[in-house]
């Protein structure tokens, strides 16, 4: 290759045919201004992208498919350094691969935080205020109070978080307008950040299970928070308190949860997400009164997507020029990979240029 | 023999080591206290030690971190580590460690402590009426409603942040800040415009407050240039590192009446000088470097540097770790965990979005 300018390769959804204009406009954003090159990937074998992978320095992947075993011609073994992936989870990266490789892997950490964290409150209140089944009652002519009682107070309740990290904490901080106590369990988090939030650690799921009444998680999804939320923890529940999942379906055994609720362990649930999505038309959590459901948009917004898009481009290119990026998603790679600068703003990156 | 060897630098021979102990209570570890009173004796001390812990010591130059072959972390108590070479710690394969969040609220209220009072022409007004003058204005600048004002942070780290949060949920400032590490969604978190130049942030606001480490790239990065900008009527304050301010180009810009006044806990030369000038002047308000402290933070410190010592000898990255590039020309590579490093990464990481088709 004669240039030596930055090249950054975009792969979109396989199969799909159709770019979405203002969207490549808003991801190939951060290249144009950079002055590097972006590069639209149109091959469909595993050849070819190994071959593209040999002239650009990232990759910007959007649910296209991602072998792990491609990881072993970038790095610390080809011009391509990296790989950003649109969207906070990253269920499906081959992260340690990665990094033994030195491929500095990141996401658009943080996009939907707004959002997410309002879906979550809306679940909350929509829960505690039963509006699910008094909506569905007056609009079939029904006009009573007395499904009502128990009905907490808000305020003065206890909030439970899972995982207190910029969603976890958006949350706290909504919760805390309502007069609600905030309680969370997070091991990594460090007492001093909690205080920061205004929240208060406690030290086992069990305890959070057994003070809470509403508990949510926010956490990503692993083999270390699969099932994290199975019978053990809705039995430890109050039979008064709601559960709230804007994460991942996976992590709660939704088995788990639907004998939970029907045996009125616990009071109802709040669900934007199931552990097989599109959801079962015939999964009984859509049958219950007392369960709110969405079909997994909580992050979703023009304004969160724009962002999500731009991040994408910014990272490829803080990746592509030599820094680490904002949201590096596998730090073992800081073992396998050679220096790199701090990652900074991106207008400052412009203006240093 | 125990396992572990942990040196403490500048410690009173008598102490108890409650914190240190009460830390490491599972590792095997003898402690050594000790107070050098040379480069060389130092040197010696350093030499088997797995871990170093740094109270208050002269000794911490480059030669004595190059003797220390055996250590895995050197543990500052404070949130500074600028005495602390730290290219040298990363080619020996230390790890160094500080005192994250063992003054937070401490420093931050000092910071406010100081925005308030210049506001508020307290110190002046003190004066004046211990001295039996009383009266209202008489050559003291108006006081201004600081819930219109502009607070322009440098730098947004844990410290900045609690600035930014008190001063605008307590007081309503407008708050930006200058911090290109910090990424957007944190200012976002924290209702803090961010602004990408330093010479913005110093037009605009009608107090700066710093709150950055001071290292290399920040030495004297407050000068001339940037105080000539200010408005008149704004107030510079200082809680972090004297270093990071050319306080030359400061006493300059004040006699110059570049800004209107400034509150100071620390100064290039410690203790201060008293013919400084900044101790003459009377919209200067001043403090002996002391905005970290509290009963609290004392034992805090001890506990965190602690903490971070332990997590390293069995074999965990520590929570508060200075210098990641370390990693690099770490020998024991395969056998450290990568815990806490991972974990932090991952916070960030939630609920997927809806993907466009094919996502």
């Amino acid at each position: 290759m004669a240039d030596d300018g930055i090249r950054i390769l975009y792969l979109g959804p396989q199969g799909g045919d159709t770019h979405d204009a203002s969207q490549t406009e808003q991801q190939s954003r951060a290249a144009r201004q950079y002055g590097a090159e972006f590069v639209q990937y149109s091959g469909s074998s595993e050849g070819e992208l190994i071959e593209a992978l040999k002239d650009a320095d990232c990759v910007i992947n959007q649910g296209h498919g991602w072998d792990p075993s491609l990881f072993s011609h970038m790095g610390n073994n080809g011009r391509c350094k990296g790989l950003v992936s649109f969207g906070h989870g990253y269920d499906g990266m081959d992260l340690e691969t990665a990094a033994v490789n030195g491929v500095v892997l990141s996401n658009t950490a943080s996009f939907g935080t707004e959002e997410v964290s309002n879906q979550t409150m809306m679940h909350f209140l929509v829960c505690s205020r039963k509006f699910v089944l008094h909506d569905k009652l007056v609009k079939a002519g029904e006009w009573t109070r007395q499904y009502l009682p128990p009905m907490g107070h808000i305020a003065g309740q206890t909030f439970g978080i899972v995982g207190i990290g910029n969603i976890g904490r958006a949350v706290a901080r909504k919760a805390q307008a309502f007069g609600l106590n905030v309680i969370a369990f997070d091991p990594y988090r460090s007492s001093w950040d909690a205080k920061e939030y205004g929240v208060e650690i406690v030290p086992t799921l069990k305890e959070l299970a057994e003070r809470s009444d509403y508990v949510s998680p926010h956490v990503y999804l692993d083999e270390g928070t699969y099932h994290m939320f199975s019978d053990d923890f809705f039995s430890q529940m109050k039979p008064t308190a709601y559960f709230i999942n804007c994460s991942r379906g996976p992590v709660v055994d939704e088995p788990a949860l639907i004998r939970a609720l029907q045996n009125g362990e616990i009071a109802g649930a709040g669900l934007d997400v199931f552990e097989q999505e599109p959801v079962d038309p015939d999964n009984p959590l859509l049958k219950m009164d007392n369960v709110a459901v969405t079909n997994h948009y909580a992050s979703y917004s023009e304004i969160a997507w724009e962002r999500a898009n731009t991040q994408l481009g910014e990272e490829a290119i803080r990746i592509a020029d030599g820094y680490w990026p904002m949201s590096l998603i596998n730090p073992d790679v800081k073992h396998h990979a050679p220096a790199r600068r701090d990652p900074i703003s991106w207008e400052v990156m412009m203006a240093n240029r | 023999m125990a396992e572990h060897k942990v040196l403490i630098m500048g410690i009173d021979e008598n102490d108890p080591l409650d914190y240190e102990r009460a830390e490491m209570a599972d590792l095997d570890v003898e402690f050594v206290k000790a107070n050098p009173q040379s480069e060389g004796e130092a040197i010696e001390l350093v030499r088997d030690a797995d871990a170093l812990m740094m109270r208050s010591t002269p000794y911490q130059g480059e030669q004595v971190i190059r003797a220390a072959e055996k250590a895995q972390v050197l543990a500052v108590y404070s949130h500074g580590f600028n005495q602390i070479d730290t290219d040298v710690c990363n080619e020996m394969g230390i790890i160094i460690t500080n005192g994250a969040g063992m003054c937070m609220e401490e420093v931050s209220n000092q910071a406010v402590t100081m925005i308030l009072c210049l506001n508020r022409q307290l110190i002046q007004y003190n004066e004046r009426t211990k001295a039996g003058k009383w009266g209202r204005g008489g050559g003291l600048p108006s006081i201004e409603p600081i819930d219109q004002q502009v607070l322009g942070l440098v730098g947004l780290g844990n410290i900045g942040r609690q600035v930014a949060r008190k001063m605008f949920n307590g007081w309503r400032m407008k708050v930006i800040a200058y911090d290109p590490y910090c990424p957007p969604w944190i200012a976002q978190e924290y209702a803090v415009e961010q602004v990408f130049s330093l010479h913005e942030l110093f037009e605009r606001s009608d107090y700066v407050s710093v709150q950055i480490p001071l290292n290399k790239e920040t030495h004297h990065m407050m000068r001339k240039e940037h105080f000539d900008c200010m408005k008149p009527t704004a107030y510079f304050v200082n809680v972090c590192r004297g270093g990071v301010v050319r306080e030359v180009d400061l006493i300059q810009a004040l006699r110059e009446g570049k800004l209107r006044g400034a509150g100071l806990d620390v100064f290039e030369q410690e203790p201060v000088d008293p013919d400084n000038p900044l101790l003459k002047m009377d919209n200067v308000i001043v403090a002996p470097h002391s905005a970290g402290q509290s009963t609290r933070s004392a034992w805090l410190a001890r506990q965190r540097a602690s903490q971070q010592v332990a997590a390293v000898l069995r074999g965990n990255w520590p929570s508060a770790g200075q210098n990641p590039e370390v990693a690099s020309s770490l020998q024991r590579r395969d056998r450290m965990q990568s815990l806490e490093p991972k974990l932090e990464a991952s916070r960030e990481v939630l609920p997927m979005a809806v993907l466009p088709e094919g996502g």
